[in-house]
């Protein structure tokens, strides 16, 4: 009988032994992972972590080009509090943020309970052309809108003189200032609030609708009640997201209301911080506003979140 | 053992954790660095002394690198004629030039775009990561540049230059320049150029309407308000015969009014901002009150005046279309006009003409200009002070300082100037306006109280002023209610700042 002989393997010494197995215990244990995350949580510490509590040690020291930068407790806190430039950017940033944020989600959620209504195709279409201006920079839009505000020359103007209407000084008077530039928000910047909902929209089981149908309820009430309980998670999200950038808008006031616009009518509390920071080189005071800039954020969102969230089961 | 080695999620977040709390507490530990530069600062201005008597030596012994930050100033290159050039065109050349006859010095350069210079230079004072050597303009501290200057000496962080300054400089360049750079009685920055407050005249609009004769004539140009009203008039009409006009004699904005109209235009009039010594706001002074009335007239009762107090850019674009026969501006206007022409942007004919404000009769007749400077900044090391120092010297030489025959600025040396314009309107200001008194710094010298500037600047002084000509402009509130509660309020600002000793 033939007698077949297993080949021999080669004999791995008890070191490399070794080393191939914590090799491979390493590469299973998805150790290496911490190497991927390590470059943006050194980043997240050094920009986001450093610089709160550096800010956080300015508000409470009257900072100095050179020299010992005392502490003054909350002396700038009380500064701030006081100063009827804060309280007066603050009512700005509140009336830009509930018209702008409200505003924009209902018009968001309007257009995209149209967009449901037609085929997969002409619904990517629309998500698509909604959402195209959101890859156009903030400083882009705001150059476009200067032109269409521009008193003598601007579009709107030129349209409502067709109208024997105008024209209105549309960025150049306190009283139309801001009103001008939420219009300009409401008027576009929703793409991404649309391709958010109509995704949770399409999440939507079609036999709650067909039960509620049965039910005998109306595309009022199913939107209503059915469609609308199961966006709020989306809702609540995007109410967040939109009152925190809101909070900070600051390009779009930079740009098209230099100086905080007429009579600092649409001076946000995001351009106070920085003409304090950088035009009067308050920058204890800066500190100190972005501070508290940051509490109200979080108050509104808290709220927000206990307010508008709820565990919804179906 | 292998346990004790392993990097477990808690381990991973353990260590992130300690890293959080060293940064956290480098961030509030950052006090002590001030303390141990302004150590550093001290010792630089014991050198600052060394500096000036050592800088005739023509270069560094050992190799230096002097840092050297400035906003895109040579907009035409290195010939000054070339409308396209590299915004760094000319540094570059000039740093060539200089590293060539100094081996061993390297010279850092950097053009920081407007947009970003104050934001850049302020950070940079902040963070005591300054460069050696600094432009420093109207930019740098609003209404209170002045003041910024005396803050920064008191601060430690620039260096003296008398000792650079030789008596033919103190000859070649104004009295009124130097008193601007000066503080405690010591000088602190180089008077580079200046760039005078004009107004801006279309003259084709006057030559169209038959009026050119309500111009002021050669070769002073002087004219009074009540000539600036009527010539306004002449040239405030509607091209298509209707009763609203659609060509108006004047332009103004609501931003950018104090150096156009708050400033230069006020103080022509009579009227006041500060006290000599800076210590009291005079916004209430019966004739500041009375230019403002005069303003409110030119829009709503005489109805020259663009109303609703448009956006800069809006006055801007205006006055190219012919929509604006005059405006408050600086002689860049001419090199913008000249290049729209070319271009096509701009629809000739537009002959340009330069003025000064119109002035009351009883008041001096001045100009508004002020400088821009190039500072010198401390350093710890002697080398670099002096190696700094040197190359300030050569920026502001008189070859150098022709260079700034491009984008409407003046050399502030004479010998510079002389000779250097050809065109009419420049040569006007050379030899008519700039050798006039300052007005800019009348009230606001550069000797100013560090503390009251900056109470002023606490106070927002420059949004105070704003707020006036827009409440005023936009029929918000009457000159006197505007002006009476913005001094009241300067001046509450002020008593407190100074009275705390």
């Amino acid at each position: 009988m033939a007698t077949i002989t297993k080949p021999a393997l080669p004999q791995l010494s008890s070191s490399q032994a070794s080393r191939s197995t914590r090799h491979t215990r390493w590469r299973r244990s998805n150790k290496w992972a911490y190497l991927f995350i390590a470059a943006p949580m050194t980043e997240f510490l050094i920009f986001s972590v450093y610089m709160i509590f550096s800010t956080l040690r300015m508000s409470v020291v009257r900072t100095a080009y050179s020299g010992p930068e005392p502490f003054v407790g909350l002396a700038n806190y009380q500064s701030v509090l006081t100063d009827s430039g804060f309280w007066h950017s603050l009512q700005i940033t509140l009336t830009y943020t509930v018209v702008t944020v409200l505003g924009g989600i209902f018009i968001a959620l309007t257009v995209s309970e149209l967009i449901m209504r037609f085929g997969t195709r002409t619904q990517t279409f629309f998500k698509a052309s909604y959402y195209l201006p959101a890859v156009v920079s903030a400083v882009v839009v705001s150059m476009v809108w200067i032109w269409l505000f521009q008193q003598w020359y601007g579009l709107l103007n030129y349209l409502l003189g067709l109208v024997s209407l105008g024209p209105v000084p549309w960025l150049s008077h306190p009283d139309s200032a801001l009103r001008s530039l939420m219009l300009m928000s409401l008027a576009g910047g929703h793409g991404g609030s649309i391709v958010f909902i109509t995704a949770a929209m399409g999440g939507v089981p079609t036999t709650l609708y067909d039960a509620a149908k049965v039910d005998g309820a109306g595309e009022w009430t199913r939107f209503w009640r059915v469609t609308l309980p199961l966006l709020r998670p989306t809702l609540v999200y995007l109410f967040i997201m939109g009152v925190i950038g809101s909070f900070q808008v600051f390009t779009t006031i930079y740009l098209m209301t230099p100086g905080g616009g007429p009579l600092q009518s649409t001076q946000t509390i995001g351009y106070l911080i920085y003409t304090t920071a950088f035009v009067r080189t308050n920058f204890d005071l800066a500190a100190t506003q972005s501070i508290l800039l940051a509490v109200v954020i979080l108050t509104f969102s808290v709220i927000q979140y206990r307010v508008l969230s709820v565990d919804i089961e179906y | 053992m292998e346990g004790k080695r392993r990097l477990t999620r808690r381990s991973f977040f353990r260590g992130s954790g300690v890293l959080a709390a060293g940064a956290a507490l480098a961030a509030c530990g950052a006090t002590a660095t001030p303390q141990a530069v302004q150590e550093t600062v001290a010792t630089g201005v014991t050198v600052a002394v060394e500096t000036v008597v050592a800088v005739a030596s023509p270069a560094a012994q050992s190799p230096v690198t002097v840092s050297w930050w400035t906003p895109p100033l040579w907009a035409l290159g290195v010939g000054g004629n070339t409308p396209d050039a590299p915004p760094d065109a000319w540094v570059k050349d000039a740093v060539a030039r200089y590293q060539e006859s100094h081996p061993g010095v390297t010279i850092d350069a950097q053009v920081i775009p407007w947009g970003e210079w104050n934001q850049k230079v302020l950070t940079s004072f902040a963070t005591q990561s300054w460069p050696n050597l600094v432009y420093r303009g109207l930019t740098t501290g609003d209404t209170t540049a002045a003041g910024n200057m005396a803050l920064n000496v008191d601060a430690g962080i620039v260096a003296p230059i008398d000792d650079i300054i030789t008596g033919e400089d103190k000859e070649d360049i104004g009295k009124a320049d130097w008193d601007l750079c000066a503080y405690k009685g010591q000088i602190w920055s180089w008077p580079l150029f200046t760039d005078p407050s004009i107004l801006v005249i279309n003259k084709s609009i006057f030559q169209e309407k038959g009026v050119e004769d309500l111009l002021p004539k050669e070769p002073e140009r002087k004219w009074t308000y009540e000539d600036f009203l009527t010539a306004a008039k002449a040239v405030t009409y509607s091209t298509s015969g209707g009763s609203e006009p659609d060509v108006y004699g004047l332009g103004l904005s609501g931003d950018s009014q104090f150096y156009f109209s708050m400033g230069y235009m006020l103080l022509a009039y009579g009227g006041k901002k500060y006290s000599k010594d800076g210590l009291k706001v005079l916004f209430d002074d019966p004739l500041t009150i009375e230019y403002l009335e005069f303003m409110k007239a030119l829009q709503d009762e005489h109805k020259v005046m663009v109303p609703n107090l448009p956006p800069g850019n809006d006055v801007k674009q205006y006055f190219y279309d012919k929509k604006v026969a005059m405006r408050m501006w600086w002689c860049g206007i001419a090199s913008e006009i000249e290049s729209g022409l070319a271009t096509g942007k701009i629809q000739g004919p537009f002959e340009l003409m330069f003025l000064g404000s119109p002035n009351q009769p009883d008041v001096p007749y001045r100009r508004h200009a002020g400088a821009n400077e190039l500072t010198l900044m401390q350093t710890p090391d002697p080398g670099t002070l002096r190696a700094s120092g040197d190359f300030l010297r050569f920026l502001t030489d008189t070859e150098n300082s022709k260079a700034w025959k491009q984008g409407g600025f003046f050399p502030t040396r004479k010998s510079a100037g002389q000779g250097l314009f050809d065109d009419p309107n420049f040569v006007w200001v050379t030899d008519n306006l700039l050798p006039l008194e300052d007005c800019y710094w009348d009230d606001q010298a550069g000797g100013m109280n560090p503390k009251a500037a900056n109470a002023l600047a606490d106070a927002k002084i420059d949004d105070m002023v704003q707020n006036v000509w827009q409440l005023v402009m936009l029929g918000k509130a009457t000159p006197e209610e505007a002006l009476g509660n913005a001094a009241a309020e300067a001046n509450a600002a002020l008593e407190v700042a100074l009275s705390a000793g």
